[in-house]
Formats: C-alpha cells, sequence, structure tokens
C-alpha cells in the first residue's frame, strides 16, 4: 500500500469507548480551576530575631581582661561578673540546641556573637527555626529547592 | 582604685553596648545579606497560584521562573560555602588535631564549590521534569552531604570558642579555691560548695575532651553536638556554685 | 464517480477538523458550561487520542496521557484566551508536552535500546481493524523514530487530514514552513520504509 494511504488508513484508530466513558466521567468530576483577580502567593514573613540583651556577658570578659585578665581576690567573688559568664555560657547552650536543625545559620550566629559581637537573644534564637528559614525570615535555600520540586496543579 | 569604681565601669559598658547593640544588630543582618531568594520565590508562588492566565502560557513561564530561582538558589549555596570557609579559616587553632580536621574540612567546602557550580550548567537547557529532578538532586545533596560538613565547621568553631569559656571558669575557680583556703572563717558549707563546682569543673572538662575526640572522628556532627551541649550544661553547674559561692563568702570577707 | 467521492471525503474531512460553531461553544466552555467542554471533548478526543498513540505506541500509555491532556484542558478552562489560534491548537500543545514529560520518564525508567520493539508497536495497531498489520508496524515505528516537529506535522496533514493553512495554525508556525516541513518529514519516513 502506498505510504498516504497506510497515513490516512491511521485515521481509522479509535480509543475504546469503555474507556472513553470512563475517562469522561472522571474529568467532569475534577474541579476547576477558578481564575481570580489579585491572587498573590504565599509570601515568606520572617520575624527579626530582637536585638542583644546579653551581649554584656562578653563584654565583662572583656572588660575583666583589661584590667589585668584574671580576677582579682575582689573580682574573683563579684557576684556582677560571675552572673555575666554564666550567661554567655547559656547563650551558648541555647545555640547548641538551635544547632540540631541548622548548623549554617546557628554558626552565622555564633560567630556573630562571639567575634564581632553581634548577637541574638538566646530566647528568640529557637523561634521560627523549624521550618530552616533564615534568622532574618528571609527563604532558605532549602526551601526554594523543595518549592521547585514541588508537583505542579 | 577601688571595688566602687570597677562596679561603675562595669555598669557604664553594660549600658553602652545594650544601647549600642540596636543598631548594630540592624545593620548587620542586612551587611551580611548578599543572597536574596525571597522576592524571586515569591515572583513564582505568585504565579504558580494565578489561575488568570492561559494554561500554557503559565506553564512556559513558570519553567522560565523556576530556571531563575535554581539559578539563584545554587548561587546562594556558594556564597553560604563560602561564607562558611570565611568563617572556618578565621578560626584560630592551636590545637593539632583539630588544626588537621581544619584543612579537611577546608577542602570539602571547595568540594561543595565545586559541585554547586557542575550543577548550575547546563540549567537553561531543562524542561520542567529535568528541573525538578536537579532541585531534588541537590537537595537530597544537601540533606546528605553539606549539612555533615556545615555541622562539622560549626561544631568545630563552637568547641575552640568555648575554650575560652573554660580558662575563665578556670581562672575564676582557683582564685575562689584561692580566698577559701586562705579565709579562716570559711564555713564549712562553702568549702561543700567548693567541692561541688570542683567536681562540675573537672566533669566538665571531661566532657569537653570527649567533644574534640569525637570532632576528630568521621561521626555524625550530631554526636559532637551533644557532647558540646552536655560540657556546657556541666560549666554552667560550676557557676551555680561560684554564685553560691560568692554570696557566702562576701558575707565574711571583710570590706 | 470515484473523484466526486474523493473530493466529496476531503470536502468532509476538512469540515471536521473544527467543530460547528466552535468558537461559540468555547466562548461557553470558558464560562463554565460542562455540556459545551463536553462537544469539545467528544470532537477532539478520538484526536488527541491518534496524535499520542502514534507517538508513544502504548495504549494503555496513550489512555492515560489522552486523559490526562483533557483533565488539565478540563480545569485550566476557565483561564483560556483565543489568541486567533484554533482551541485544537491549545489542545495539541498540552499534548505535546504530556508526551515529552512521558519520555523523560521513560527514559529515566528503562533504557529503550534494551525494549524490543516490537512491544511498543504490535499492542496499538493490534487493537484496531487495521488490515495488513505488518505494514502498519512498519510505518508507526518509523513515525515514531521521527523528530516531534515532523511527527506533528505529518499526523495532522496525512492522518488527521488537516489542511496546510490549519495545521500552521495548530502548530504555530507559517505555511511555508509547514510544506518544508512536510516535504523533509515525508522524505524521511520514506527513506526509513525502503
Amino acid at each position: 500500500m502506498e505510504l498516504f494511504e497506510l497515513l490516512k488508513k491511521l485515521n481509522n484508530i479509535k480509543p475504546d469507548p469503555e474507556y472513553v466513558e470512563k475517562s469522561k466521567r472522571v474529568i467532569f468530576s475534577a474541579p476547576q480551576l477558578m481564575p481570580e483577580s489579585n491572587t498573590w502567593g504565599r509570601v515568606m514573613i520572617g520575624i527579626r530575631i530582637g536585638a542583644v540583651t546579653s551581649l554584656a556577658a562578653i563584654a565583662i570578659i572583656f572588660v575583666s581582661g583589661l584590667f589585668g585578665g584574671k580576677p582579682s581576690s575582689v573580682s574573683a567573688l563579684d557576684p556582677v561578673a560571675i552572673r555575666a559568664e554564666a550567661q554567655a555560657i547559656d547563650i551558648q547552650i541555647e545555640l547548641t540546641k538551635f544547632g540540631y536543625d541548622n548548623p549554617t545559620t546557628t554558626l552565622k550566629m555564633i560567630v556573630g556573637q562571639i567575634t564581632s559581637g553581634k548577637s541574638d537573644s538566646p530566647s528568640k534564637v529557637g523561634e521560627n527555626q523549624t521550618d530552616e528559614s533564615t534568622s532574618t525570615g528571609e527563604v532558605s535555600i532549602n526551601q526554594a529547592l523543595e518549592l521547585l520540586t514541588e508537583e505542579n496543579e | 582604685m577601688n571595688k566602687s569604681f570597677f562596679k561603675k565601669i562595669i555598669f557604664l559598658s553594660i549600658t553602652l553596648l545594650l544601647v549600642g547593640a540596636f543598631p548594630f544588630n540592624t545593620i548587620a543582618a542586612e551587611d551580611t545579606a548578599v543572597c536574596n531568594l525571597t522576592n524571586k520565590v515569591a515572583e513564582l508562588n505568585n504565579l504558580k497560584n494565578n489561575n488568570e492566565i492561559d494554561y500554557i502560557e503559565k506553564r512556559d513561564a513558570e519553567l522560565e521562573l523556576g530556571k531563575e530561582v535554581l539559578l539563584e538558589t545554587i548561587n546562594c549555596a556558594v556564597q553560604e560555602a563560602i561564607d562558611l570557609k570565611t568563617e572556618l579559616i578565621k578560626t584560630s587553632i592551636k590545637d593539632r588535631g583539630l588544626a588537621d580536621l581544619k584543612t579537611r574540612l577546608s577542602a570539602d567546602i571547595d568540594q561543595a564549590i565545586n559541585y554547586y557550580r557542575i550543577n548550575q550548567g547546563g540549567i537553561r537547557d531543562l524542561d520542567s521534569l529535568g528541573l525538578k529532578k536537579l532541585a531534588q538532586k541537590i537537595l537530597d545533596w544537601r540533606t546528605s552531604n553539606y549539612n555533615y560538613i556545615a555541622g562539622k565547621v560549626a561544631n568545630l568553631i563552637s568547641w575552640t570558642n568555648n575554650q575560652e569559656l573554660f580558662n575563665v571558669a578556670e581562672n575564676r575557680f582557683a582564685q575562689i579555691t584561692k580566698i577559701t583556703d586562705n579565709l579562716e572563717s570559711s564555713t564549712d558549707k562553702a568549702k561543700f560548695t567548693l567541692r561541688e563546682a570542683e567536681n562540675s569543673l573537672s566533669e566538665a572538662k571531661q566532657i569537653n575532651e570527649q567533644a574534640r575526640t569525637d570532632l576528630i572522628s568521621f561521626n555524625a556532627p550530631e554526636v559532637s553536638l551533644d557532647l558540646i551541649q552536655k560540657s556546657l550544661e556541666k560549666l554552667s553547674n560550676v557557676y551555680n556554685g561560684f554564685s553560691a559561692l560568692s554570696e557566702e563568702l562576701n558575707k565574711i570577707l571583710p570590706e | 464517480m470515484a473523484n466526486h467521492k474523493v473530493i466529496r471525503n476531503q470536502l468532509i474531512g476538512i469540515s471536521l477538523s473544527t467543530l460547528d460553531g466552535e468558537e461559540g461553544i468555547v466562548k461557553e466552555a470558558v464560562r463554565g458550561d460542562a455540556s459545551s467542554f463536553g462537544s469539545l471533548y467528544d470532537h477532539y478526543q478520538p484526536r488527541i487520542y491518534r496524535f499520542i498513540l502514534i507517538k508513544v505506541s502504548r495504549k494503555e500509555e496513550a489512555e492515560d496521557l489522552t486523559h490526562q491532556v483533557f483533565l488539565n484542558a478540563w480545569q485550566n478552562i476557565r483561564s483560556y484566551k483565543n489568541r486567533g489560534n484554533p482551541f485544537s491548537s491549545w489542545l495539541y500543545k498540552i499534548a505535546r508536552n504530556q508526551v515529552i514529560d512521558y519520555y523523560r520518564t521513560a527514559r529515566e525508567e528503562s533504557s529503550i535500546e534494551d525494549t524490543n520493539p516490537e512491544f511498543f508497536v504490535t499492542p496499538a495497531v493490534a487493537h484496531t481493524n487495521l488490515d495488513k498489520n505488518l505494514e502498519f508496524e512498519k510505518v508507526l515505528l518509523a513515525l515514531r523514530h521521527l523528530e516531534p516537529g515532523y511527527q506533528d506535522v505529518i499526523i495532522m496533514r496525512f492522518v488527521e487530514g488537516f489542511s496546510i493553512k490549519e495545521t500552521a495554525k495548530i502548530v504555530n508556525k507559517s505555511e511555508g514552513a509547514v510544506k518544508l516541513i512536510q516535504h523533509r518529514g515525508i522524505n524521511k519516513l520514506k527513506a526509513m520504509l525502503s
């Protein structure tokens, strides 16, 4: 048979009537996507972590250092200094708890606190971190990747 | 220079730093924000939820925007790795075993950056399924590989910085011990509290050393993180003792 | 008489490429009228099924993909906008995308080289009433090996019977481009079949 005849004959291919009925039923029972005006997607709103309160603890350690490094017999029992040092340890403990979920962000906080004197209140360190968002509430790398792997509707 | 002068200096420092820290913290967040995925991701989310535009157009636009998001995401991941390496390099480590670890982790970070760069090429030619698969591949890799590296680096820096806290605690303990030993009127309670503090300090140092050993091993970062946390908790107990001693001994110390 | 029959068949073929009063039906379907969409479904479903079946060769896959095309169309019809191309153009584009996704997944899951090509061809033909199955098998196999662009034009022109003008609108190309693609596609087919 000539090629064009063969191609024309392919027009005889028809879907199974039973399949057609079933498919049609399923399709018409599915919801339609309605166009809406002013439809906005989800916007990530983060909460900025509050300012330093226990930076003073680090300051105490530095101040103590300025005046000879080792505590003198007077400052050895200074309750303010002791409390400040204890607070510095507590901050570190809070940061290690946070670190289980997000080591990179924890690192920024640890380093920020120790080296440059910027840090966050320990009570707020653990907030908003269950979804791996960054400390500033911006979309994280992993969140962006997860969005890209989502099934399209 | 008497006690009240020291107290004034300390109070002034606290006040200045509390006031000064607020703007520092605000500026810090913006200074360090070299990567901003939020706008692009919001744009993609808006597009996904927009049912007004034609289905085909939407699909094509989602693909193009998805590629841009993935490119930017990888750029951010590279920057994250660069930042991680910067912090690692800045950390001064004298301990030989940990210095070797530092070198190893630095090389691991370089490899991570290479991995990102390699996967970044060719994104423009992907179709929607390819884009999804690449995003998943990178996500899986980050979970299994990068988190390990980043966790180890964070632990190493954390442990290194903690040593200063241990040094300060040891010095304070030494001084308080001196006072307690020399003070004839030291009470039994004070001596008991001092021994408790000594035990806690010894335990804290032991766990600290275990954390150091574990850091060098190939264990998961969670293990050394747990040890670091425990050592700090023990150290915190030491300071409970110091506070109690301070209260007790200040009562009997001459003015 | 034979010539008249051919001309009549050709005329019927052309008039059936679009639904009578299609523009109005599409408008109603976009507004949400289910029975209007039903008319569109009844008219285009066999064509889309054939289009996909020729490309993928497996009945079950063709059924699944066709179902998906119309499901997508039904769900998104409210946002359809007539930009001067026929409604079928939209459907065929959805169908092409489905087939592309299907091939990507199939490539990931198994190597095509490992699979007997007969496995792909025989079921598609077996369930039809086509005579001379062997010749059809060869044509289908050859079609499957054509590039998608050539496949689309040849299916529309010679299987579905669309005119050059209609085909150009559906595939969103110029009439000249369609003529060239058709010419090259047929030559490639003939070369494969000789």
